[in-house]
C-alpha cells in the first residue's frame, strides 16, 4: 500500500497527471466544440454545398484549445525527461506545481472551446443567410479564443517558471 | 487625412436618352444616385417605377437561370481554371437571347439526365427484384393450377427450414415450400399449396418469418422479365450518353454564361438605378452624390449627351456618403474601418494613423520572419497574378503588407520558423524576456492611445473647440504621463529617478483636470464632475494593460513553433509531416488571431478615444461584375 501511494505521489506521476489534465480537457472542450460547430455546417451544407470553404474555417475555430493543451502536455514531458533529453529527478513538490501549472490551459480551454463552439455555430447560421458576412462572423468567434490563449500563456510562463532536478 | 468633400448632383435628361445617360453615369462611376421621396400616386413617376419593377423582376429571374446554368457547366467543364488566373474581360456584346437559351436548355438537358439516372436505378430494382425465381421457369399465371396455388415468397436467413418443414408434413396439409435462391438476409422459397389448404399453410408458417412476396403477374417468366429490364436500362444507357454528351457541349459555353451573368446584372444594376428616379412625361430627374472635384467633368459629359447637369454643395444638416482617398499603403487598411463603421459628420480619416499602428502591432503579434514572408510572397504574387486594381483585394492586400512588419519583427526576434538565424543578434526573446516584452507591449498602448487622443484633439480643434481640446486631451496627457512614471520605478528599479517628475505630473495634471472636468455642470456638479473624471483613469489603466494581448499572442507563435521543431526533431524520418502541419496550423490560427485582436485594439481602444462612426459608405453606380473584368 505505502509503495502504491508512493508511486501515486512521485514527483513524476503528479507532473504526468498535469500534463493529462492540460491534454485531456482540451481535448475534449475542442472535440465537443467542434462537434457542436460541425453540426451546425452539416445543416447549411445540405441547401448551399459552396460554402464548403467558409464554414471550415469556422468549424475549425474551437479547434485550436486541444492544440494549445496538448503544446502544454508537451512541454511538461520534455521537462520531466519523458521525451529526449536525460531523464531528471522529479520531486513530490515540483511535481504538484507542474500539475496546477497544466490547470489553466486545461480548463480554460475546456470551457471557452464549448462556448467558442457555439459562437461558431451562430456564426455558422449567419453566414447562412448572409454569405458575405464570414469574416465578421469569424472574427465574433476568434474573439472567445483569446481567453485559452490567456490560459496557455498562464501554463506556458508557469512550466517555465518551475525549476525541475 | 483625406475624406473627399462631396456634393450634389442633379441631372435632367430626355426620357429617350435614359438608357444612354444611366449607361455613361455607370462608366464614368463617381454618382451615388439617391432615392429622392416617394412620389404621390397615380403620377408618372410612379408609373414608371411600376414599369420599370416589372422589369427588374424580370432580369432577376434571369440571373437565376443564368446562374443555375452556370453551376451546372461548373460539374460537366473539364477545364479547371487556376486559382491564380486572372478573369477574363467583359464583353457587353454578347448575344444574349441565344445564350439564354442554351443556358434553358443545359439546365433541360441536366433535369433531363437526373430523370434517366432515377428510370435507370428504377429498372436496376426490378431486374434485382426477379432475381430470386430465375431458377423457376414459369411465370406467375403459367403455375397456377385449378387446384394448385404458387406464391414467392421469403423467409429471413436466419430461419430455420427443416423445422418449418417439418411442420407442414406434421400438419398434414398438401404443400410444400423448396428453396429456390438464397442470399445473406433472406431464404425465397416457392410456396405450392393445394388451394383450400393454402391460407391455412400460410398462416402456419408466419410464425416462421414467412413473408409473402408480390411477384409481377404480367405472364412473362422471371428470366424473360429481367432480359426486358436489361434492354430498357441499355436503351436508358443510350439515352443517358446523349444527354451528357449534350450538356457538356453545352457546358463549354461556361465563360459565356458567365459573361452573360454579368451582363443581366449590368441590366438588373441599371433598372435598381432608374427606380431611384424622378419622371414626367418625357424626362426624368437623377439626384445624387459626386466627390466635388468631378462637378465640371459632370456637367462636360452630360452636355454632350444632351443632358443638363447641376452640382451644388449640400444642406446644413445632411449627411454625405464618405469616400476615403489614401494612398496605396493606407487604402487596405480602410478596410478595417469599414468594417467597423464609417465616420460620423465630424470625424477625421482614421485610416492613415490606424495603418502605421495597425501595421506594427500585426508584425510584433505574428512575429516570425518566415511567416512574414509566406504572407507577403504569396499573397503579394497572388495580388499580382490576379492584377487587382485600387480599391480591390483589400483584405489580401492588408495581409499581404503586415506581412512585411511580420518579417522585420521576426527578424529582431530572430525567428525563422522558431529557429534562430545563425550569426544574427536577437534583440529580444519574447520566451525568455517576458517582463521586458510586456513593458514594452504596454508602452505601445500608451503611445496608440495617446495617438487615438490626439486624433480627438484634433477633430475639437477643428470643429473650433480647442479649449476642450486642452482641458479634456492634454490635461489628460499630463495626468496619465505622471501615473505611468509613478507606476514604472514599482516594477523596474532602475527608474526610480522618474518618481518625483512623475508625482508632480501625476498631482498637477489631477488638479487640472478636477478643476476643469466638471465645467459644463452646475453647481455642486462642478464637484461631483471633476472627481467622477478622475475616476476615469481606471478605464485608462484598464485600456493599457488591454496591450498585454501584443505579449500574448507573440509569445503564443513562439512557443508553438518552438513545441513544433522539438516535436519533429524527434519523429525521426516522420518530423517533416509533423513540421509541415504544426507550422501549417500555428501560421493559420495565429495569422487569425493576431488579425482579429489587432483589430479589437483599434476598435475598442484607439476607436474608443476619439471616433464616433454612424456614417454611410459612397456607393457609386458603377459596374459591378462577378465574372469578369471590365477595362
Amino acid at each position: 500500500m505505502e509503495l502504491f501511494f508512493n508511486t501515486l505521489f512521485s514527483g513524476k506521476a503528479l507532473a504526468l497527471f498535469g500534463a493529462v489534465i492540460a491534454a485531456l480537457f482540451a481535448g475534449i472542450g475542442s472535440a465537443k466544440g467542434t462537434g457542436l460547430a460541425g453540426e451546425a455546417v452539416d445543416g447549411v451544407l445540405t441547401e448551399d454545398p459552396s460554402k464548403f470553404g467558409q464554414l471550415l474555417v469556422l468549424q475549425l475555430l474551437p479547434g485550436t484549445q486541444g492544440l494549445y493543451g496538448f503544446i502544454i502536455a508537451i512541454l511538461i514531458f520534455i521537462k520531466i525527461g519523458l521525451m529526449g533529453g536525460v531523464p531528471v529527478d522529479v520531486s513530490a513538490e515540483q511535481g504538484i506545481q507542474l500539475l496546477f501549472a497544466g490547470i489553466p490551459v486545461g480548463v480554460a480551454g475546456l470551457l471557452s472551446a464549448i462556448y467558442q463552439g457555439k459562437a461558431a455555430a451562430a456564426g455558422i447560421g449567419l453566414v447562412a443567410k448572409r454569405s458575405g458576412e464570414a469574416g465578421k462572423a469569424i472574427t465574433i468567434a476568434a474573439i472567445v479564443e483569446t481567453y485559452a490563449l490567456l490560459g496557455l500563456l498562464a501554463s506556458f510562463l508557469a512550466v517555465n517558471g518551475i525549476q525541475v532536478g | 487625412m483625406a475624406i473627399v468633400k462631396m456634393a450634389k448632383a442633379a441631372i435632367v435628361g430626355l426620357a429617350g436618352d435614359r438608357i444612354r445617360i444611366l449607361g455613361r453615369l455607370c462608366d464614368l462611376g463617381f454618382v451615388q444616385i439617391e432615392d429622392p421621396e416617394d412620389p404621390p400616386e397615380g403620377s408618372d413617376t410612379s408609373a414608371a417605377r411600376r414599369k420599370l419593377s416589372t422589369e427588374l423582376d424580370g432580369a432577376r429571374k434571369r440571373l437565376t437561370v443564368v446562374s443555375k446554368a452556370i453551376g451546372i457547366a461548373g460539374e460537366y467543364a473539364r477545364v479547371r481554371t487556376g486559382l491564380f488566373a486572372e478573369p477574363p474581360a467583359f464583353n457587353p456584346d454578347a448575344d444574349e437571347n441565344a445564350l439564354f437559351d442554351q443556358a434553358r436548355s443545359l439546365i433541360d438537358a441536366s433535369d433531363a439526365l437526373a430523370d434517366v439516372r432515377e428510370r435507370f436505378a428504377e429498372a436496376e430494382r426490378a431486374r434485382e427484384s426477379h432475381t430470386p425465381w430465375i431458377s423457376v421457369h414459369k411465370s406467375r399465371q403459367a403455375a397456377q393450377s385449378k387446384r394448385a396455388r404458387f406464391e414467392g415468397a421469403s423467409f429471413p436467413a436466419v430461419a430455420d427450414m427443416d423445422a418449418a418443414e417439418k411442420a407442414v408434413r406434421e400438419s398434414g396439409l398438401a404443400g410444400e415450400i423448396p428453396v429456390v435462391w438464397e442470399d445473406k438476409f433472406r431464404k425465397y422459397v416457392v410456396v405450392g399449396a393445394y388451394r383450400p389448404d393454402f391460407d391455412a399453410l400460410i398462416k402456419l408458417l408466419e410464425p416462421f418469418g414467412l413473408t409473402i412476396i408480390d411477384v409481377p403477374y404480367d405472364g412473362a417468366t422471371p428470366l424473360e422479365a429481367r432480359r426486358k429490364n436489361r434492354e430498357e436500362q441499355s436503351a436508358l444507357l443510350c439515352e443517358m450518353d446523349a444527354l451528357r454528351e449534350r450538356a457538356e457541349e453545352l457546358s463549354l459555353l461556361k465563360p459565356d454564361f458567365e459573361n452573360l451573368y454579368d451582363v443581366i446584372s449590368a441590366e438588373a444594376d441599371r433598372l435598381a438605378e432608374s427606380e431611384k428616379l424622378l419622371y414626367s412625361k418625357s424626362a426624368f430627374v437623377v439626384s445624387g452624390w459626386i466627390p466635388d472635384g468631378e462637378g465640371e467633368r459632370l456637367s462636360r459629359e452630360m452636355s454632350l449627351l444632351g443632358a443638363w447637369a447641376r452640382v451644388y454643395p449640400p444642406d446644413e444638416g445632411e449627411t454625405p456618403p464618405t469616400f476615403f482617398k489614401n494612398n496605396r499603403f493606407v487604402e487596405p487598411f480602410q478596410e478595417i474601418t469599414a468594417m467597423y463603421s464609417y465616420p460620423g459628420p465630424s470625424d477625421a480619416d482614421p485610416n492613415p494613423m490606424l495603418a502605421v499602428f495597425y501595421f506594427i502591432f500585426y508584425g510584433i503579434m505574428l512575429g516570425d520572419a518566415a511567416y512574414g514572408l509566406i504572407m507577403t510572397i504569396g499573397l503579394g504574387a497572388f495580388a499580382w497574378l490576379r492584377k487587382f486594381r485600387r480599391g480591390e483585394g483589400g483584405l489580401i492586400k492588408l495581409l499581404a503588407i503586415c506581412g512585411v512588419s511580420t518579417a522585420l519583427a521576426g527578424l529582431l526576434m530572430n525567428s525563422f520558423f522558431g529557429y534562430a538565424i545563425p550569426g544574427l543578434p536577437r534583440l529580444i526573446d519574447p520566451m525568455t524576456d517576458v517582463m521586458l516584452m510586456l513593458g514594452l507591449s504596454l508602452a505601445a498602448g500608451i503611445v496608440h492611445i495617446f495617438a487615438g487622443m490626439g486624433m480627438k484633439a484634433y477633430t475639437l480643434i477643428r470643429s473650433g473647440r480647442a479649449r476642450d481640446a486642452v482641458f479634456d486631451v492634454f490635461f489628460w496627457y499630463i495626468f496619465i504621463a505622471g501615473a505611468c512614471c509613478l507606476c514604472l520605478p514599482m516594477v523596474a528599479p532602475g527608474f526610480s529617478y522618474l518618481s518625483r517628475p512623475g508625482l508632480w505630473l501625476f498631482a498637477v495634471g489631477a488638479l487640472l483636470i478636477f478643476l476643469t472636468a466638471g465645467r459644463d455642470a452646475k453647481g455642486f456638479g462642478k464637484v461631483t464632475g471633476g472627481l467622477g473624471a478622475l475616476y476615469g483613469i481606471t478605464a485608462y489603466a484598464g485600456d493599457i494593460l488591454s496591450y498585454s494581448r501584443i505579449l500574448a499572442l507573440c509569445l503564443t507563435t513562439a512557443v508553438i513553433s518552438y513545441v513544433v521543431n522539438i516535436l519533429a526533431g524527434m519523429m525521426g524520418p516522420f518530423g517533416v509531416i509533423v513540421w509541415l502541419i504544426g507550422h501549417t496550423v500555428n501560421f493559420l490560427v495565429n495569422a487569425l488571431g493576431t488579425y482579429v485582436h489587432t483589430s479589437r485594439l483599434h476598435y475598442v481602444e484607439f476607436f474608443g478615444k476619439f471616433y464616433e462612426g454612424g456614417g454611410r459608405p459612397f456607393t457609386p453606380f458603377r459596374r459591378r461584375t462577378r465574372y469578369t473584368k471590365t477595362t
